[in-house]
């Protein structure tokens, strides 16, 4: 059982705070993703829960026990880092069984705690081996095993994957979503990278400059960001936003074309951003007139970078052939149904607001 | 750069470095085969590069009870002091330069720059104007002629260099290891002894190297601080043959190799970790 509750977390390095209040409730067994551009604060948050930053202000509670003046080795939680810190100097079964070491347990549970866990993860051929010896998917590895074989109530991951190259990475990905499903300890799991939020997290939050975004399911962040940068964030290639304005229901951009029927209802005249992701836009006969600046196909789809009269690039994915080529005039149209609407100056969506 | 100027490039540089070589080490090679030599031998022109008949008996007498009578010094025992200060001092500045050099690596408080700078330049000044003020405070302690005072002066003056050999190494180690040990249940000094330590191995053998060189070969503060003969040390040792035996210099040569001795030893056994502890952090490994 492991569920973290967090109230107005805040953390401050001298006069600069880096955490404004953050309030996050996490469920027994569920997988967090904590996810934002590099200085967001995800990792201090991370970092403040496994009690290596003390926090300024707020509680950080484990199953409804306030851990906040813990020291790490009380809190029961177990954390894997990002260059994975593995004891040079231990072979890879000493690195997985120095927590039970230090808990002074009896040699023999020691190492059929860390023989299980080496099956669990494939590592039962390198147990004697030593970090160096190791390739870099093997090390991260390892440095799960060590996790587990703690059996904390939380497990703490500190971009994990941004050592690995781009395939392992993608492995290593559903290795950690499988070991998951397969142990369902509740898990904490901090990356900048939005497609390993998308593809692996129950719940993502997204943070930004020391406050959450938005908190949500992949799908629900995906279909209602709740504002430019979480719909900028989240998605890739990202969502396309145009300067708008509303005249009589309907979204008109540049010289008054019409995009379609506003989303929200808005007072008559009202400028907006516009958004529409790549693969809700399609060529048709009218609609948004632009050019066809660069074809970039990747086989299963193709992606077009377009550019509006204004000057504005807009990208469309497609799986259909693409007969067009770069300079071509042709006209875009939005799936009905698909229009984003932001406020010009908070940025933040309007959906489900009457202006 | 092709094959043949590279090849010259070599041998020209090897060429430097063995005239070098020769230059620095003649003179020790020199003394090493006078320990070999004849009285007559050396007193005789002109002057022979090679022992004529090479004969341990200069060792002999520097360890012969009958040969002493004659002689000032005891060498065994001025051997067993030296080891006891350059040990005992060695063992003092690894152990507090081991935990001054992590809290300088580790720890964050008030002025620790400054001070760690402090220690170096503490370093800079001249240890012959530190001669008298050292002695007058010596006797004032009632430490003057005592093995102990040496081993306790020799520790102030290596501990600074120590820690800072010891705190740029630890500076190195990722901190994310130690974190990693917390979180796996150790303590602070846990995770200091059981993963910190070991991967300073490097650092803390050279820091061990080095002070131990030089407090066996410290001449200056020995020679005044020492006065009775069963509390003098190699140095001084080698210093009042000289005064002694101006003309027999098979015996300096002969006491001067043993002295050199433990200092090669060290040297051989530790010179992989030496390079490796100077360089910390010059590259990336």
């Amino acid at each position: 059982m492991g569920s973290v509750a967090l109230k107005n977390i805040r953390k401050s390095y001298g006069a600069v705070e880096v955490l404004h209040g953050i309030d996050l409730d996490i469920q027994d067994g569920e997988f967090t993703v904590l996810v934002g551009p590099s200085g967001c604060g995800k990792s201090t948050l991370l970092r403040s829960i496994a009690g290596l930053e003390t926090i300024s202000n707020g509680d950080i509670a484990i199953d409804g026990t306030v851990i906040n003046s813990l020291v790490p080795k009380d809190r029961d939680i177990a954390m894997v880092f990002q260059n994975y810190a593995l004891y040079p100097h231990m072979s890879v079964a000493k690195n997985m069984g120095f927590s039970l070491r230090l808990a002074k347990e009896p040699q023999d549970r020691i190492d059929s705690k860390v023989r299980a866990a080496a099956e669990i993860l494939d590592l039962t051929a390198l147990l004697d081996r030593y970090p160096r010896q190791l390739s870099g998917g093997q090390r991260q590895r390892v440095a799960m095993g060590r996790a587990i074989v703690r059996d904390p109530k939380v497990f703490l991951f500190d971009e994990p994957l941004s050592n690995l190259d781009a395939k392992l990475r993608v492995q290593m990905r559903s290795e950690i979503k499988e070991l998951h499903q397969r142990l369902k300890t509740t898990t904490i799991y901090v990356t900048h990278d939005q497609i390993e939020a998308m593809t692996m997290a129950d719940r993502i939050v997204v943070m930004r400059g020391g406050h959450v975004e938005q908190i949500g399911t992949p799908l629900e962040l995906y279909d209602n960001p709740a504002s430019v940068f979480v719909a900028g964030f989240i998605g890739s290639p990202a969502m396309n936003f145009l300067p708008a304005r509303n005249s009589d229901g309907s979204l008109q951009v540049g010289k008054g074309e019409n995009l379609g029927p506003s989303p929200v209802s808005l007072r008559n005249g009202r400028e907006v951003i516009v958004g529409f992701r790549p693969e809700d836009i399609r060529l048709s006969d009218g609609g948004l007139p632009a050019k066809v600046a660069l074809i970039e196909p990747t086989g299963a789809e193709t992606q077009l970078t377009l550019r509006t009269t204004e000057g504005n690039g807009v990208i469309m994915t497609t799986r259909e052939r693409i007969a067009h080529s770069v300079g071509d005039a042709v006209h875009v149209a939005v799936t009905p149904g698909k229009l984003h609407c932001f406020d010009t100056e908070t940025e933040l969506s309007l959906t489900g607001s009457v202006q | 750069m092709n094959e043949q100027p590279r090849t010259l490039y070599w041998i020209m540089l090897s060429l430097i470095g063995i005239v070098i070589s020769i230059y620095v080490l003649f003179p020790v090679f020199w003394l090493f085969l006078a320990s070999f030599k004849t009285q007559a031998e050396l007193a005789q022109l002109p002057i022979s590069f090679w022992p004529a008949s090479p004969t341990l008996d200069a060792y002999k007498a520097l360890f012969s009870p009958t040969h002493q009578k004659g002689q000032l010094l005891d060498w065994p025992q001025l051997i067993g002091n030296s080891f006891f200060i350059a040990i005992s001092s060695t063992v003092i500045v690894l152990f507090f330069g081991t935990l001054a050099g992590y809290s300088f690596a580790r720890l964050n408080f008030p002025g620790r720059d400054l001070i760690l700078g402090g220690l170096l330049i503490s370093r800079m000044f001249q240890g012959a104007a530190l001669l008298l003020p050292t002695y007058r405070l010596m006797s004032m302690i009632g430490l003057q002629d005592s093995l102990i005072g040496l081993v306790l002066l020799y520790s102030a003056f290596g501990l600074p260099f120590a820690t800072w050999i010891i705190a740029s190494s630890l500076r190195e180690i990722p901190k994310e290891l130690e974190e990693s040990a917390m979180i796996d249940g150790a303590s602070r000094l846990q995770s200091m002894v059981l993963v910190v330590l070991p991967l300073a191995t490097p650092a803390l053998i050279t820091a061990a190297m080095w002070h131990f060189v030089g407090a066996w070969s410290e001449f200056a503060f020995a020679s005044i601080l020492l006065e009775s003969n069963e509390n003098k040390t190699v140095t001084i040792g080698l210093a009042s043959f000289v005064e002694l035996f101006t003309l027999e210099f098979q015996y300096v040569g002969a006491a001067a190799t043993i002295v050199a001795l433990p200092i090669m030893l060290v040297f051989f056994f530790g010179q992989r970790y030496f390079t490796r502890g100077l360089l910390a952090g010059a590259v990336k490994g």
